[in-house]
């Protein structure tokens, strides 16, 4: 809520949600102009927070790729006004990288660099922080198991007999030494509708024989999934990184609503979705109410 | 009915734009009035007792307005301005929002709901007077945003004003009688009835209306329809007897207007001499015309270019030309006008010329019947006149006679001294965006000729629009102002400056814990991106330097709930199983999920 680390996630988030849709809009139907918008908003991800970039950028790279192979290889247009075209979609990102480029190299020295941790305050200066970050690095699959219970799994400790009910609660574990655990509300409990509707997902993609483009996109989605799994912080905030690729799968479900299995499933998957999103808005409401009291008492 | 709608766009449209100027400064510029509204809606009265013991929320020091009548406290004013102002309050009082827990935001919700709207609804029945002389949209849009943006009407839109209203009821009066005699005539009886009440009604807000009110009686009567003319007169005293009867209740004289008892109380001489009136005329003439501190000319000359404008009416419409041209003279000479020099006190442009402004205005109609069009010269002493009159909404209470008030108040925009800060922006932004959202509504189907209501408020628009507000609640604490002081929140303001320099350093107290510290220069974690937009609010309002953190994801929010809501709609496209009917529910129900259900909300 109105956090400067908000702010960022938000804005990323909202680069990443449109380049889904400029994807989709690219894939689907076919659209030459989303692929302009899709490079304008890969170079906003970049600009804000590079890990929403992983993602985007991917989709981005698809496309080109299936725009060049189409037009080139199917010689439906020439050659230099197909690469020229390609360059002027290129533009936006490519103005983006630019900016980026010189942010990073004005800080450390090195275009590449988007952040380095030997003279971040939090590292230099807090010691569990900078232990865990020598110790353990940055990203390590030793974490995955704790950090898919913070975002994952139930956690009982979320629920309070006092008002507001609901809050976001650590789930302890009995080795947390790798990894910066703080409080989370784990998706089990602030999202189940969505784990749902991304399980279905996840099976009619993998049924399907005809989106191997949008399988391939997944790709994006699943690196930006794991590098906040294998982080050495876990953060509520981080939710929307991973939210995003479950959005992205969540779309196949919608695509195939009714068109295999009968009424009697449907109505069930309804049903059940229906009940889990409410549960998921109260417990939702209720601890970014906590939010907004902790607001007033500070 | 196909105005109708266009003309809705455009009210939703004229409501958003005014809306961004209400601001923190005009909200105290007439302590007494919010007091009187909350003395009418919290204990019932007109008079204000105690007011000077409850008074220490209002930092206004007008109290020399007031007087004393058989113990009580009552407003050297027309009461009309109050029970305008009380209908938003009563409402705003029953949610537990008053003028002591909330002042800014109760003065700023009465002000929209009073003063903007009126002004929104005087350039509308504008724009609708020169369509019907031009038969011309664009410039009939043009001629409605000069009235409204360019003259004084503009400053005087951000406050509870008592010549606003009159000005509002006026203009009412007279387009009832412009729509009898040009538009439409099918309900003439209707029209005269209700122009004659609301020209009457206008003296229950401003004893400055006389003057237009003898006008509007002089055009009913050169119509020569003997019927009407008794019809109107009968509905004129109606008007008026509003105030009568005000008088007879509260003082037990209809006569005695408050104006009466308060030079009564204060033992001054209210008749009316001629030996005083006409040496004030010279004066007069130099405060109206020429003074370059208090002219007309210097805070609207699109004012006196359109009053030529009234020459060039085509032939059809004389009496109105005849009409129209009288409104500035009369009001000028008006001898209801109180004190020698009779320029009214402190205020930003000559304000008792309000009333004149919305019939002088008629007159840019004038230039566009010509062949030969001064299109140029008018868009540039619009342009001008919009910049002037936006200035002057930093405050219409302006003390300073001898500067005048734009020069002063652009010095303080440049130097960045004491200005107010614009709390209704995000409001104003808000309603321009659906005003947009309901033209592109309108023009992408060309078959629809009028905006449904349907359409306009379609399940998905209004699951859209609520989520919003939740976020904006949320965003704001709770409190409804997004400009509020957040964690870490000039680390972007800051960024942005750097981006300006080229280092892209960041102030060691903005960033505090959260820097990069390299070779001594300190860098922030985050991408420049929120850090460029900032570079362009910080340049529109640098007051606000800091506070923008909360609009900013606000923005981000609507955004990303906008890309979900098409990804999702794209998305149903692709499946032929479900009806339009069963996508539109499955779209608003995903939508309140995402929105509610997610850790988005977070």
């Amino acid at each position: 809520m109105g956090q400067v680390y908000h702010e960022s996630n938000l804005w990323g988030f909202c680069f990443g949600m449109f380049g889904i849709y400029y994807f989709m809009s690219y894939y689907f139907n076919g659209k030459t102009n989303a692929l302009l918008f899709l490079s304008l908003v890969s170079g906003l991800a970049l600009i804000t927070r590079v890990t929403f970039f992983i993602s985007t950028g991917f989709l981005f790279l698809i496309c080109i790729i299936k725009y060049l192979k189409e037009n080139v290889l199917n010689k439906e247009i020439s050659k230099p006004k197909c690469l020229a075209r390609t360059f002027l979609i290129l533009i936006p990102l490519l103005l983006a990288m630019l900016l980026q480029g010189d942010y990073n190299y004005k800080r450390f020295g090195s275009y590449t660099k988007f952040a380095d941790y030997n003279h971040y305050n939090l590292i230099v200066n807090e010691e569990f922080r900078r232990d865990i970050y020598y110790k353990y690095g940055f990203l390590s699959f030793a974490r995955l198991g704790y950090t898919i219970k913070s975002y994952f799994a139930f956690n009982k400790n979320c629920f309070d007999s006092k008002y507001p009910y609901v809050r976001q609660s650590i789930n302890r574990t009995e080795n947390t030494k790798n990894v910066l655990i703080y409080d989370t509300l784990p998706f089990s409990i602030s999202a189940p509708w969505l784990l749902l509707i991304v399980i279905l997902g996840l099976f009619f993609l993998i049924k399907s024989k005809k989106l191997l483009l949008y399988k391939i996109g997944t790709v994006g989605f699943l690196i930006q999934f794991l590098s906040f799994l294998l982080l050495f912080e876990v953060h509520q905030r981080y939710f929307l990184d991973l939210m995003i690729g479950m959005i992205y799968l969540s779309f196949i479900f919608f695509i195939n609503i009714r068109k295999s299995f009968n009424k009697v499933f449907w109505r069930l998957v309804f049903i059940c979705i229906l009940v889990l999103g409410i549960f998921s808005m109260f417990t939702n409401v209720l601890s970014t109410l906590d939010g907004v009291r902790f607001f007033w008492k500070s | 009915m196909r105005k109708f709608s266009f003309q809705l766009i455009l009210f939703v449209f004229f409501v958003g734009c005014l809306s961004l100027f209400i601001n923190t400064k005009n909200t105290v510029a007439f302590g007494l009035q919010p007091r009187c509204i909350e003395s009418i809606v919290e204990d019932g009265t007109i008079h204000l007792d105690n007011a000077f013991d409850k008074m220490e929320y209002f930092t206004s020091n007008y109290t020399w307005d007031s007087f004393s009548y058989k113990g009580h406290v009552y407003i050297n004013k027309q009461p009309g301005q109050f029970f305008i102002g009380a209908i938003p309050y009563f409402f705003l009082q029953l949610f537990g929002i008053t003028y002591k827990s909330d002042f800014n935001l109760c003065c700023g919700v009465v002000t929209f709901f009073t003063s903007v709207i009126m002004t929104a609804v005087m350039m509308i029945l504008l724009f609708n007077i020169a369509f019907n002389i031009l038969r011309n949209k664009a410039k009939s849009f043009l001629i409605a945003c000069f009235s409204g943006f360019g003259t004084l009407l503009l400053p005087y839109s951000g406050i509870l004003q008592h010549d606003m209203c009159a000005t509002f009821f006026l203009l009412l009066g007279f387009y009832f009688l412009f729509y009898r005699y040009h538009i439409n005539n099918k309900h003439p009886i209707y029209m005269v009835l209700l122009s004659g009440f609301f020209t009457g009604f206008s003296f229950f807000s401003s004893y400055n209306a006389v003057t237009i009110i003898s006008l509007i009686c002089l055009y009913v009567f050169c119509k020569r329809k003997t019927n009407e003319t008794i019809l109107f007169a009968v509905s004129l005293f109606i008007g008026i007897s509003t105030v009568l009867l005000f008088n007879f209740l509260v003082f037990g004289n209809p006569f005695s207007f408050a104006i009466v008892m308060y030079s009564n109380f204060f033992h001054q001489s209210n008749e009316f001499s001629i030996s005083e009136y006409l040496p004030s005329i010279l004066k007069r003439v130099d405060l109206y015309l020429l003074s370059p501190i208090t002219a007309i000319e210097f805070y609207s000359p699109i004012y006196i270019v359109s009053y030529f404008g009234i020459l060039f009416l085509p032939k059809k419409y004389l009496i109105e030309k005849i009409i129209l041209l009288l409104a500035f003279p009369i009001q000028f000479f008006q001898p209801c006008l109180f004190g020698v020099a009779g320029y009214g006190w402190c205020q930003y442009g000559p304000r008792y010329l309000l009333e004149s402004i919305p019939f002088v205005m008629i007159g840019l109609c004038g230039y566009y019947t010509k062949e030969k069009k001064p299109t140029v010269f008018i868009l540039f002493v619009g342009m001008v006149s919009i910049v002037i009159s936006a200035v002057g909404t930093i405050g219409v209470v302006y003390c300073n006679f001898y500067e005048n008030g734009f020069v002063d108040y652009l010095l303080r925009i440049i130097l960045n001294d004491n200005l107010p800060v614009y709390y209704f922006v995000p409001v104003g932004i808000s309603i321009i965006l659906i005003s947009f959202l309901l033209f592109f509504l309108k023009k992408r189907n060309p078959f629809i000729k009028k905006v449904t209501f349907k359409q306009c408020f379609s399940l998905t628009g209004i699951t859209f629009f609520v989520l919003i507000a939740i976020y904006f609640w949320f965003l704001s604490y709770g409190t409804w102002n997004l400009f509020q002081i957040t964690y870490l929140g000039t680390i972007f303001d800051s960024l942005g400056e750097g981006i300006l320099n080229g280092t892209y350093e960041v102030s060691k107290f903005a960033l505090a814990w959260e820097a990069f510290e390299v070779n001594g220069k300190y860098y922030a974690y985050w991408g420049p991106f929120p850090a460029l937009l900032r570079i362009i609010f910080n340049s529109i309002l640098k007051t606000n330097y800091g506070h923008w953190a909360n609009l900013s994801c606000l923005i981000a929010i609507s955004l990303s709930l906008y890309a979900y809501l098409k990804s999702l709609k794209l998305a149903l496209d692709l499946n032929n199983e479900l009806s339009p009917v069963w996508k539109e529910r499955i779209i608003c129900t995903a939508l309140i999920f995402l929105g509610l259900g997610s850790p988005f909300l977070f």
